[in-house]
Parts: structure tokens; C-alpha cells; sequence
């Protein structure tokens, strides 16, 4: 599918999403209420089969953290972003997909580890590169006395 | 490592006092002894973590071949080994790991830290969070090799300097040998 | 007959229980530092659990204080083996960003160095695959030729590993006026190694034996898991960037994505190297 092919059939299969087309890829703005049902609706509306998630990314903006799923079907060849914003900054949640791409396992566990975003459901939370010990490095605020030296 | 010759006994000061068919017999001083065959067999640690790592190999492959040195038999467990080469960035999660590895290899021990990760922190000296700013805030080092990653030559004379320094030991007399190389 | 039936019974109640393996992270096999916590029964693997970050550095936070070009310092050592691409990732980044064009010449040259750079990866990978299964002559082979590619890289940019040397907009410098004569005498020399290696490992019966039928991948697994590159595509999972989403020059190259769909995807691989490095060459200018 094309680019304006897959903006006309996302409007229409998610009403309650905003979907916009972007630079490269078509962009899908979900709830995070939503956020799991519109994955599962994803990967397995047979016109979009997006079974294959290849960047799961942690943004921290000022007033919540948004995550950034990257999306493509192996089978159409398309390419859709789907992004999710927290309600809290300091105590974000959103629920886990790592049940729909199983990828998303170590991939939500790097952004909790490194910007605190906690995935509701999540088999296997745990800090993956950092000490349980640490804060949330990636946080724009983080301050580390001992440990970084600023320049 | 066998001994090849008799200008190698006599290049370390070790006097030839008879000569048979079949074998000779040298005078040498102990520690002269000692320092000579380990200076001779210098086994390192396999332990790399980065782009030094690669170097290491390198240095070890047919074309920088450290095999010339006797430091060729890179050992997989420290209980084995007499040198670490700490080739590459250490930050505070393997930190705990190459202190404990440092514990158990058998003394006298040696460690060169390869590459300015190792040194100082190199690259990742500021705005990192995880990284230990040098490897000699957690075990003490001998040899330092410069370079981002330091070129095989660069590890080799390394290696080499830390020969130097160990014929330079003393275990049982306390003076120093009068014409002993300078590191 | 009632003694063996006696023996059947008696290895019955031998009691075997799952015990707890703690690999690396400081492990010969690991190739870097990786701790695996492997469950094992007997020489069966039940599970593993994978811990890393013992080379997490923080470049990600590094990044917020350094401009575009200083960035491209610390992509290099993100992965050693393929500094180039790395590199190479970040300036189209940037250049996309910035809605730059770069040269036709630039494209080439990149594309050149990103298949020397693949290239002298894999020959590391091949020879140490060798040596972790007990063959140490691989890696004296292989490091041998991959030394041939390292003298490229040094007189083109005076890096052996860590190039450095794409830049946003462009390459740091020109190539050298040898580079295209030594890139030729490479692959000449290179053809004619192959069927050395080939003969070294790949017949091998031992090597045979234990890469056959052995981690087995199934395409549903390799997608739900994102494992991509020759892993990925020994699974038949179709998973090539420069096929499906081509940057530099490689829309202008003609080489084929090879598929299968078990094991060991290690030969059909190399050749596929070749293949579009001989036709590189052939194209510069």
C-alpha cells in the first residue's frame, strides 16, 4: 500500500485515533486507553497485517513522556508510526504490547529502564542495562553529581 | 618457549662457566632467573570489551603475530593468566567483574590498560553517566597504551615495556641491578 | 535378559535435576560481555536469561551535549566492526533532516566503504565462529585477509577500525588515488580465497554436525522478534534495508537478496558479498 492508500484506510478503521500523514511515514496518534486494542487491531486486520516492529522508542517531552512505535507489515511492504502519549510525566504508564510484538519485551524494559516509562502488564519489568539503584538517566532533568561530569 | 641459543643467556648477563656436549652450565642469580623466563611467558586474560578487543586479535593473528613475545597462550580463565589487557571502556556495572577477575589471578600479576577508554574514560569522559572514568580508580595498572583504539604496533611495544619492567623485579635481593633497562 | 531389565530400571532411579549455569559475562564465547544465566539439564538448554549493559555508556545522553559532527565520534565505537555504517546511519539522518543533497560521487564512495566495512565484519565473525567451535586456524585466515581491508581503509582515511569518516554533507576526504586500484586487487585476491575457506570450514564434519539442525528459527519467531540481517534472512524473513528501503547508491547496484529457510547462513552469504563488491568496483569512477 501506498502512503495515501494506508491514511485513507486507517481514517476509516480508527475512528478514534488521529491519523496524519508525515515526512515519510503516516503517523497514528492513539489514546493510551486505546493503545493495546488499536495494536492488536493493527497487527491483525488482514489489509494491514503490521506484524513487525522494528523501533520502540522512549520521547520525554515537558508535560509527558511519548512513545513511539515503528511499524511494518513484511507481508504489504507499508510502514506506519504509532505514537502514544502518557498522562503523567513523572509517573508515566501506558500498557505493554509485548504481547502482540514480541520484540516489544526488551524494548519496554530498555525505556523503563532508561526513562521510567512503567508498562502495565508486563511479564518481565526489570532494569535492563542499569542497577535498580539508578535514576532515569534519560530524563531530561536527571542530575548525577558523582557519576557525570559536565562539560 | 624453549631456549634457542647461547647468545640468549649471555645477552641477560647469565655467565657460561662450562660447556658439554649436550648442555652447559651458567651461573645466574635467582631473581635474574625468574625474571627472565616470566618476563619470557607473559599469558593474558581474554578480556575485551570494545573496539580494543578487536585490536587484540588482531595483535594476536598472523600478521602482528604476538606469539614472538610468548604472550600468544590468551588464557579464557584468570586462575591461568598472569596479565589482564584491559581493552576497552569499563563502566560501573563491570567494574565489580574485572576487580574480581584481578582477584584471582595468581601472583605476580600484571595489567596493561589498552586504549584511552581504559586510561581516562577517553571518549566517554564527560555527560556519560555509566562510564568509570578510568580503569585504575578500581585496579592498580602497569602499562599504559594510548590510542582510540591503540594500533597492534602501539600494544606490542607496550607489552614490550611491561617485559622491561618485570626483568627489573627484585624478590630476593634488595639492590636494584646496576646496568638494569630503563622503562 | 533379566539383567538388562535389572540396568533399565536402575538408570530410572537415577534422580537428574535442572541446575543453573552463570555464563560470562567475562566468557571467551560471548565475544564481548554478554551474562547469560543458562538452565541447563544434562547438555539440554531449558532456559536462558540474557543480562547486558556491561558496555552500556551512555552515548544517548552523550549525544544531548554534542553537535551533529561530534556525534559521529561516538557511532563509531557504538559498533566497532561496522564503524562506517554507523556513521553513515547518523549523516542520512541529518541529511534528511536538513534536506541536503549529497554528491553522486559522495553516494558511491559510501556505499564502496559500507561493503569493505561488511565485508572485513564478517571475515572476523567467520574466523572466530571457527575458533569458538575449536578450529584456530580460521582465525589466523581470516584475520589474515581481513588485514587487506584495514590497509584500505588506513590509506583512505588513516583509521583502521573507527573511520570517522562520513561527515553530514559528504565524506571527511577524497579517496586515495590507489583506492580503486588496491579495491580491485582485493576482491581478485578474495575470489580466490573463498573456496579456501570453504574447504577449511564449511565441509567440515564436525562443524557439520554442530551448526546443523541446531537453534532452530522459525519465520513467525524471527518476525514477532525482530531479528533481522543474515540471522533473520536464514529464516526467510526478507528483511534487507538497501532491497526495501535503498540509500546511497544502492538503488543503482544490481545484487540479489538471498533467502533460505534453515540454518546457517553463513556461505550463500559471502557470496552475496562478493557478487555486489565486484560490481562496485566496476562502477566507480
Amino acid at each position: 500500500m501506498t502512503n495515501e492508500e494506508l491514511l485513507a484506510c486507517l481514517t476509516g478503521e480508527f475512528s478514534k485515533a488521529e491519523v496524519k500523514p508525515g515526512k515519510q511515514y503516516v503517523e497514528i496518534m492513539v489514546n493510551a486507553a486505546d493503545l493495546h486494542e488499536t495494536s492488536v487491531q493493527l497487527k491483525n486486520t488482514p489489509a494491514l497485517s503490521f506484524d513487525y516492529l522494528f523501533c520502540l522508542s522512549g520521547v520525554d517531552f515537558p508535560e509527558s513522556m511519548q512513545i513511539v512505535y515503528h511499524l511494518e507489515s513484511t507481508h504489504h511492504r507499508h510502514i506506519v508510526v504509532m505514537k502514544v502519549n502518557t498522562a503523567d510525566r513523572l509517573d508515566p504508564k501506558v500498557d505493554t504490547v509485548s504481547d502482540v510484538w514480541q520484540t516489544a519485551k526488551y524494548h519496554e524494559r530498555e525505556v523503563y529502564d532508561l526513562l521510567g516509562v512503567k508498562f502495565n502488564n508486563h511479564t518481565d519489568l526489570r532494569r535492563l542495562f542499569l542497577d535498580d539503584t539508578w535514576g532515569f538517566p534519560l530524563r531530561k532533568d536527571y542530575k548525577d553529581e558523582v557519576r557525570i561530569v559536565e562539560r | 618457549m624453549g631456549v634457542k641459543s647461547k647468545k640468549e643467556f649471555e645477552a641477560n648477563d647469565f655467565p657460561i662457566l662450562a660447556e658439554y656436549e649436550g648442555g652447559s652450565i651458567i651461573l645466574a642469580k635467582l631473581d635474574d632467573l625468574l625474571n627472565w623466563s616470566r618476563s619470557n611467558s607473559l599469558w593474558p586474560l581474554t578480556f575485551g570489551t570494545r573496539c580494543c578487543a578487536i585490536e587484540f586479535m588482531a595483535v594476536g593473528a598472523s600478521r602482528h603475530d604476538m606469539a614472538r613475545f610468548g604472550m600468544e597462550v590468551a588464557r579464557a580463565t584468570p586462575r591461568q593468566a598472569d596479565m589482564i589487557i584491559i581493552s576497552g571502556t569499563i563502566n560501573y556495572k563491570m567494574a565489580p567483574v574485572l576487580k574480581r577477575l584481578y582477584d584471582q589471578i595468581a601472583d605476580p600479576k600484571y595489567v596493561i590498560a589498552m586504549g584511552s577508554c581504559a586510561i581516562s574514560g577517553g571518549p566517554f569522559f564527560y555527560n556519560s553517566y555509566a562510564v568509570v572514568r578510568g580503569a585504575d580508580h578500581v585496579i592498580p595498572v602497569d602499562v599504559y597504551v594510548p590510542g582510540c583504539p591503540p594500533r597492534p604496533e602501539a600494544l606490542l611495544f607496550g607489552m614490550m615495556q611491561l617485559q622491561k619492567k618485570i626483568r627489573r623485579e627484585r624478590y630476593f635481593s634488595r639492590k636494584q641491578k646496576k646496568n638494569a633497562p630503563q622503562p | 535378559m533379566s539383567e538388562t531389565k535389572e540396568i533399565i530400571i536402575s538408570t530410572d532411579k537415577i534422580h537428574t535435576d535442572q541446575y543453573l549455569v552463570n555464563m560470562g559475562p567475562q566468557h571467551p564465547s560471548t565475544h564481548g560481555v554478554l551474562r547469560l544465566l543458562v538452565r541447563l539439564e544434562g547438555e539440554i538448554v531449558h532456559h536462558i536469561q540474557p543480562h547486558v549493559g556491561y558496555i552500556h555508556s551512555g552515548i544517548e545522553k552523550m549525544c544531548e551535549a554534542l553537535s551533529y559532527p561530534q556525534i559521529i565520534h561516538l557511532t563509531d565505537r557504538m559498533d566497532y566492526l561496522s564503524a562506517h555504517m554507523n556513521n553513515e546511519a547518523v549523516c542520512l539522518c541529518v541529511e534528511n533532516a536538513l534536506q541536503v543533497e549529497v554528491p553522486e560521487r559522495v553516494k558511491y564512495i559510501r556505499t564502496i566503504m559500507d561493503e569493505l566495512t561488511r565485508l572485513q565484519s564478517h571475515q572476523l565473525w567467520w574466523c572466530v565462529m571457527g575458533m569458538d567451535l575449536g578450529a584456530l586456524t580460521t582465525f589466523f585466515y581470516g584475520l589474515r585477509d581481513r588485514e587487506h581491508i584495514l590497509d584500505i581503509f588506513e590509506e583512505t582515511c588513516g583509521a583502521r577500525m573507527t573511520l570517522n569518516y562520513s561527515l553530514p554533507g559528504g565524506v571527511m576526504f577524497d579517496i586515495h588515488p590507489n583506492f580503486q586500484k588496491r579495491v580491485k586487487d582485493f576482491i581478485k585476491e578474495f575470489r580466490k580465497k573463498l573456496p579456501e575457506y570453504d574447504q577449511l570450514l564449511t565441509g567440515n564434519v564436525i562443524f557439520q554436525e554442530r551448526t546443523n539442525d541446531i537453534g532452530y528459527l522459525s519465520l513467525e519467531d524471527a518476525i514477532a522478534w525482530g531479528v533481522t540481517g543474515p540471522s533473520g534472512r536464514a529464516s526467510g524473513f526478507s528483511c534487507d534495508v538497501r532491497k526495501h528501503q535503498p540509500y546511497s547508491a544502492y538503488p543503482l547496484v544490481d545484487f540479489q537478496e538471498k533467502l533460505d529457510t534453515k540454518g546457517d547462513s553463513f556461505t550463500r552469504y559471502r557470496l552475496r558479498m562478493r557478487r555486489c563488491k565486484n560490481h562496485f568496483a566496476s562502477l566507480n569512477n
